[in-house]
């Protein structure tokens, strides 16, 4: 082959290697971090004035209002759930290591389909519509968002130290039912809030 | 009277099941049914984005999930709600995520075999534009060099 042959072969095939990167780089999506953002509100949509008068003492027939937001930076649609759930002094958290979530009461749950850099926030109003006492132990009724969910099962001794368990779940189509936390890639990610309280008698 | 008897009583279970088939005894649909075509629907949704549906064009669909979802929630609640109705949004989220899908995987097809086509084009044309840069710019050289040895002939 001639000299000009040789040049002819060695730029095109240059050439081919570099637009063959381009179009690679161009129909390939980036990849990128795949996570949730998750958060509770105050009553003014602040960080802040989570509890009526600053206290966390809350008396039957007071409403506390929350709000709580998820953002979808998962890079695709996603189905989610928020459960909620009553724990006190003694119930185990969910653990970040196992992945097991709190082994607590379900109060409730909230679900959405989210779009990528989607968020969703909704009011988390809640109050203590009757309590009782039973052997030291106070139970408490709950009235979320204007729906009475009666009586919880878990009590608190003396009232104190109840807390709100926040989780957030999604669906895993592979397993078929929603997963605590999610998979960002091959890794697993947990994301959970807890805000504590006190049940007190008025006055 | 026994044959009237024995012929009202077949004609009556022929219409009862008759109706029955028709689906108006049949029971309503179940909010346990109505949440798992929900899943199945969130499933094809799922299928048509990563066979590279725009996000456009999947929003419609995650609003109409949301309305479905939010049926159940109210039926879950003991409201009075048509599950039923969240079972149809469903199927039909199914039905169009899935068309949404086979026009996907037809578009990345053609975008494959566009930029598969066009790399050993592009390739060629530059080749040849770069060789004839570089074949105009060695005669080019050549004159000068030329030129430079004429006049020094001259001056010597």
């Amino acid at each position: 082959m001639t000299e000009r042959g040789w040049r002819l072969v060695s730029i095109f095939f240059s050439a081919l290697i570099i637009f063959s990167t381009i179009a690679y780089l161009w129909i390939t999506p980036r990849p990128r971090e795949q996570f949730f953002q998750f958060y509770v509100l105050g009553e003014r949509r602040m960080i802040s004035d989570y509890y009526p008068e600053g206290k966390g003492d809350i008396p039957p027939n007071t409403q506390v209002r929350w709000y709580l937001g998820v953002t979808n930076f998962m890079g695709s649609v996603q189905y989610v759930l928020i459960r909620v759930k009553l724990g006190n002094a003694l119930t185990n958290p969910p653990n970040e290591t196992t992945f097991a979530p709190a082994d607590a009461p379900v109060v409730c749950e909230f679900r959405r389909v989210l779009l990528n850099n989607e968020t969703w926030e909704f009011p988390f109003f809640w109050e203590i519509s009757d309590r009782m006492e039973e052997g030291g132990v106070v139970y408490i009724a709950l009235n979320v968002n204007n729906e009475s969910l009666g009586f919880q099962e878990l009590g608190a001794k003396g009232g104190r130290n109840f807390r709100f368990i926040f989780e957030l779940w999604t669906y895993s189509r592979e397993e078929g039912d929603f997963i605590f936390g999610w998979y960002s890639g091959e890794e697993r990610k947990i994301s959970w809030l807890q805000i504590w309280f006190n049940s007190t008698i008025p006055g | 009277m026994n044959k009237r008897l024995l012929s009202a009583t077949s004609l009556l279970l022929l219409c009862v099941h008759a109706l029955y088939l028709s689906g108006y005894l049949q029971e309503e649909p179940s909010i346990d049914l109505a949440e798992e075509r929900l899943e199945e629907a969130f499933s094809a949704v799922k299928e048509a984005e990563i066979a590279g549906a725009d996000e456009s064009e999947l929003v419609e669909l995650v609003n109409r999930l949301n309305e479905a979802l939010s049926l159940i929630e109210m039926a879950r609640k003991g409201v009075e709600h048509d599950v039923s109705r969240s079972i149809e949004i469903s199927e039909a989220v199914i039905k169009e995520a899935g068309e949404l899908k086979a026009l996907a995987l037809d578009r990345s097809f053609k975008l494959r075999i566009t930029a598969f086509c066009l790399v050993p084009i592009l390739s060629a044309i530059t080749t040849f534009s770069l060789n004839y840069i570089y074949e105009w710019w060695r005669r080019r050289e050549v004159k000068r060099l030329l030129r430079m040895i004429a006049k020094k002939k001259e001056r010597s």
